[in-house]
């Protein structure tokens, strides 16, 4: 920043000191400072954010796709092994609720899982993931209808295409041979002109027989696949094909009719030998039940492929989720870490940038700091360097101007207060002046000493005594609130008063009345509101009789050798001015030989010493007690008060009057 | 046993004259118009044991039918076959071989060996009946188209169902539809989904004149998917009073149609087309096929829908 050039505080423009400095700078740098913290703060947060929301991302995939994944796996598999189940239920029983359970695990588990797994894969970067998913659903379909078709024909009778030959094509021929038969039977029955023998109606009956037994164990073949029961009808063809020729050998014996008949059952049995072998044929291959050839061929392998295939999805979705959790537990350990670099780093920048900018604020305010503490020491005579321009050069400027404008000011007050002082001690001096001279020895029994020591501020102290006539003489010690030039003057005017006796239409021997004159003279609203406290006393030397009044004053102590304890003298009365027309009372005493009576101002007792103690009323009375055997009693007190007060100075003027009475 | 008869052997060595002639050399010259001769022989042949029998003759006009393909013929000649074995095992109590359509462009050749196959069964059947059969090949000097060679063989269809005791019942046509919902459900494999849809409500009283007007239905929807895929299939004129005198024989006709045109969008449309075979489902009445057919429908507005609005699977790039 550059500095501005040191100004001319003798001659300041205003205007141009205003333009100088920029208003609103030092709160620009503190909001940039603030700004700089802030800003290192939010870098450090948009980088935990970045990092926590792809923490996120990575725990959302888990949750939200991987975990979903792998429980739409499963729950697919599952419905596709129970569709195959009620399948072969379906197949092996043909329980109706087979099938409704088949329908609801392909509409219930199936259907809804391969759907959810697409949404979940919808938009897989994986391409290898969405082609298995495309085949998945192409098998499924295939699936689907597989069992549909071994659905459709479980319960039916094209199931078993070996029933079928047998009941459309050997089931009619047989029809055929026992309906001829039976024919022939009948017309022995009916004595037909035949030569039949007993040994023909046995081959007859044999070869029924047989046919019965063949087809019996074609039933059993067709039935249960029996070789045994495939070996047994071809026995029983052969042996009825033997009982045939036996019988075609006689049948010149049979009547023409019966002969017919004989033909027809040695033309058809050949046909029902065909078929029934064809029907045992299809028994024996593999697609004998046609469902079960379905589920085999089709719909085992197709839920074989694609359970395998979910499966390894499952498990390749598992693989990845674990793979994936290891990465947000990587990454939330790496985050962790880096944000604790980051808050350290931050707290770092944050304590340089923000002390570096602290100091370039505070260097000023310290110095200006330091500057009024001298100032305020009197010891600062140059101006400080205006570095900046902003309310801190602004106040650094007006603050080297306040200095100018100080030191002029203390000067001037330097030079009234020494003028001040010579006139207060020219007061003092005038106050000192007025008072009467101690009396040393009268020959009317009364000496009277002194002591006066006007404050450094002047209070408002006088005293005197003069003879009002040759037998009384009257003593007064007076004290103005507030202290100066203003206090001494109203004192000195009532000291006059009292000294000229000018109080008008007044006793000057009678002191309520004296005090009364007072207060008329000297109201307080004609004194900017000053009044004095007064004591007033007037003592006849030959009757030894101290009359005395006091006007907010403290009581004067009259020692007596006669008496032990001092005596109090004072009355309650207003101070002078305060209250228009107060009335006043005054009492007397009578003073003893060898008495001594002691008038003094509140300077004297209401002092305190470094204990903030005060002296008080009693402490000055104890220390004049202790005076009395000494030669200069009232210097001993006042060295008494001083070592009381540790201290030669009074922060009151000190009047202290010693009237001696012989 | 069969009676070897000298007419009979005869006859035979002329058939198979003939066959050997077609399997020759010739049959990639193989038009229409021979196969129609042979479908002509066979129809003479089958009138002869028809009247040995003394069953009635056909009296329905022909199917009126346009942009017949070989392909569609040859699932006619298939249903002929069928029908013949099932007339020869309830007089000779044989059999014949079942062929199966091959799985590739189908040529005139390849219907005539169908009919060959039908004509050899009709011929055991007349010999073992000891008829006495005219051994000749029907010419005509118009040529024909597989239009022609369709009716003639939907003719000689309906009349074998006269002269059968066991005649072709709800059941057949429940298998021919299953075996379309079998090539749709395929088709309906290039968009994932669910490929057969949940049979709709079963509903009393149906008959086969329902049954036969829900599978027109079926087969516009088929002409519809077919159009898209920028294919043809044959145009069938049905009048609405035939419909009401339908027989569960011209109702399995037409299921074998559909199938026929199914089979040929899923071999053309399909990598792999459909292997199902339909299996014998027992006894059913018309309402059981009705429903089934509702199946059949659903799939096949479904890809209807599926074409019109979405890309296939495949151009997905599955």
């Amino acid at each position: 920043m550059s500095t501005p050039a040191r100004p001319d505080y003798e001659s300041i423009d205003w205007k141009e000191f205003e333009r100088r400095f920029r208003t609103g700078a030092l709160r620009a740098k503190l909001m940039r400072l603030a700004f700089t913290v802030t800003a290192i703060g939010i870098v450090v947060l948009l980088i935990n954010l970045g990092a926590l929301f792809w923490l996120r991302s990575n725990v959302e995939d888990l949750v939200k796709a991987r975990a979903p994944l792998v429980d739409a796996s499963r729950t697919t598999q599952l419905g596709m092994q129970r569709a195959l189940a009620s399948l072969r239920g379906w197949v092996a029983l043909g329980d109706p609720a087979f099938r409704e359970d088949h329908d609801a695990a392909w509409h219930g588990d199936i259907l809804p899982g391969v759907d959810r797994i697409s949404a979940l894969l919808d938009g897989e970067a994986n391409e290898d993931f969405r082609k298995r998913l495309t085949e998945s659903r192409t098998r499924l379909d295939d699936l689907w209808e597989s069992q549909w078709w071994v659905a459709d024909v479980a319960q039916t009778p094209g199931n078993e295409p070996a029933k079928v030959e047998y009941e459309l094509h050997v089931l009619p021929v047989k029809r055929d041979l026992e309906a001829s038969l039976f024919e022939i039977a009948e017309l022995l029955g009916e004595g037909d002109g035949s030569a039949v023998t007993p040994r023909d109606l046995a081959a007859l009956s044999l070869f029924q027989q047989q046919l019965a037994a063949a087809d019996a164990a074609l039933h059993e073949a067709i039935d249960f696949g029996h070789t045994s029961a495939i070996h047994e009808f071809e026995r029983n063809v052969k042996r009825a094909r033997s009982q045939l020729a036996e019988l075609d050998s006689r049948v010149e014996r049979f009547s023409p009719l019966q002969a017919e008949h004989l033909t027809g059952v040695a033309r058809e049995f050949p046909w029902y030998v065909h078929h029934a072998r064809n029907a045992i044929q299809l028994r024996s291959s593999d697609q004998w039940n046609v469902a079960q050839h379905l589920m085999a061929t089709e719909t085992v392998p197709l839920t074989r492929y694609l359970s395998a295939t979910l499966d390894s999805m499952a498990d390749e979705q598992t693989a990845l989720m674990r793979q994936d959790s290891d990465h947000v537990s990587l990454a939330a350990n790496s985050a962790f870490i880096l944000s604790m670099i980051l808050i350290v780093m931050m707290v770092l920048i944050a304590y340089v940038v923000t002390n570096r900018r602290a100091h370039q604020i505070t260097q000023p305010v310290d110095r200006l700091s330091v500057a009024t503490t001298e100032l305020a020491a009197g010891i600062l005579t140059e101006d400080l360097p205006i570095t900046t321009d902003d309310e801190l050069g602004k106040l650094t400027f007006a603050f080297n101007h306040m200095r100018i404008n100080l030191q002029r000011a203390e000067a001037s007050l330097r030079d009234a207060n020494e003028h001040m002082q010579m006139e207060l001690e020219d007061a003092a001096a005038y106050v000192r002046s007025i008072l009467p001279r101690p009396i040393d020895s009268d020959d009317r029994g009364i000496r009277i000493d002194w002591r006066f020591i006007a404050s450094s501020e002047l209070g408002g102290d006088s005293f005197g005594y003069h003879w009002l006539d040759d037998e009384h003489i009257a003593i007064y010690l007076l004290d103005v609130s507030g202290h100066g030039v203003g206090p001494a003057m109203l004192s000195i005017s009532a000291h006059n008063a009292l000294r000229q006796r000018t109080l008008p239409a007044t006793d000057f021997h009678r002191p309520h009345e004296v005090l009364e004159a007072l207060n008329r003279a000297f109201p307080m609203r004609e004194n900017q509101n000053k009044f004095f406290t007064i004591w007033y006393g007037v003592y006849n030397w030959k009757t030894r009789e101290l009359s005395y009044a006091s006007g907010g004053h403290h009581p004067a102590v009259l020692l007596e050798p006669a008496r032990p304890e001092p005596a109090d003298l004072g009355m309650r009365n207003f101070m002078i001015g305060a209250v228009d027309d107060a009335e006043y009372e005054s009492a007397a005493t009578s003073v003893g030989p060898g008495s001594r009576l002691y008038v003094f101002s509140d300077g004297a007792f209401e002092i305190r010493n470094r204990d903030k103690e005060m002296l008080n009323m009693p402490g000055l009375t104890k220390h004049l007690q202790e005076a009395q055997p000494q030669e200069d009693r009232l210097q001993t007190v006042l060295e008494s008060t001083r070592r009381w007060q540790e201290s030669d100075d009074f922060g009151d003027d000190y009047s202290m009057l010693e009237i001696s009475f012989t | 046993m069969r009676n070897r008869q000298p007419a009979s052997m005869l006859l035979l060595f002329a058939v198979l004259a003939i066959a050997s002639r077609v399997e020759g050399s010739q049959s990639a010259n193989i038009t229409p118009t021979d196969v129609y001769g042979h479908v002509q022989a066979v129809a003479l042949d089958l009138d002869r044991i028809r009247l040995y029998m003394g069953r009635p003759r056909i009296t329905q006009k022909e199917i009126q039918v346009r942009g017949v393909a070989p392909r569609e013929v040859i699932y006619q000649a298939a249903t002929l076959c069928e029908k013949v074995n099932r007339l020869s095992y309830e007089l000779i109590r044989v059999v014949g071989d079942k062929p199966a359509v091959p799985d590739r462009d189908i040529a005139p050749a390849d219907v005539l060996k169908f009919i060959h196959l039908a004509h050899e069964q009709v011929t055991e059947i007349a010999k073992t009946l000891q008829l006495e059969l005219n051994p000749r090949l029907m010419t005509d000097s118009e040529t024909k188209t597989p239009t022609d060679v369709y009716r003639a063989v939907v003719q000689l269809n309906r009349q074998i169902n006269l002269m059968l005791d066991q005649r072709f019942s709800p059941s057949d046509v429940y298998e021919q539809v299953s075996l379309a919902i079998a090539h749709t459900a395929t088709l309906r494999s290039r968009w994932s989904g669910r490929r057969i849809p949940p049979e709709p409500d079963w509903e009393l009283g149906k008959r086969p004149a329902d049954v036969y007007r829900l599978l027109l239905e079926c087969l516009e929807l088929v002409r519809s998917i077919a159009e898209q895929s920028d294919l043809q299939i044959l145009e069938l004129s049905v009048d609405n009073a035939d419909i009401n005198n339908v027989t569960p024989s011209d109702v399995y006709d037409i299921a074998s149609l559909l199938v026929s045109e199914l089979a040929y969008l899923d071999r053309l449309l399909n990598d792999i087309p459909s292997k199902r075979r339909a299996r014998y489902p027992g006894r059913k009445v018309p309402s059981d096929v009705f429903q089934r057919v509702g199946i059949l429908k659903e799939q096949l507005e479904e890809i209807n829908a599926l074409l019109e609005s979405q890309s296939p699977v495949e151009e997905e790039g599955r």
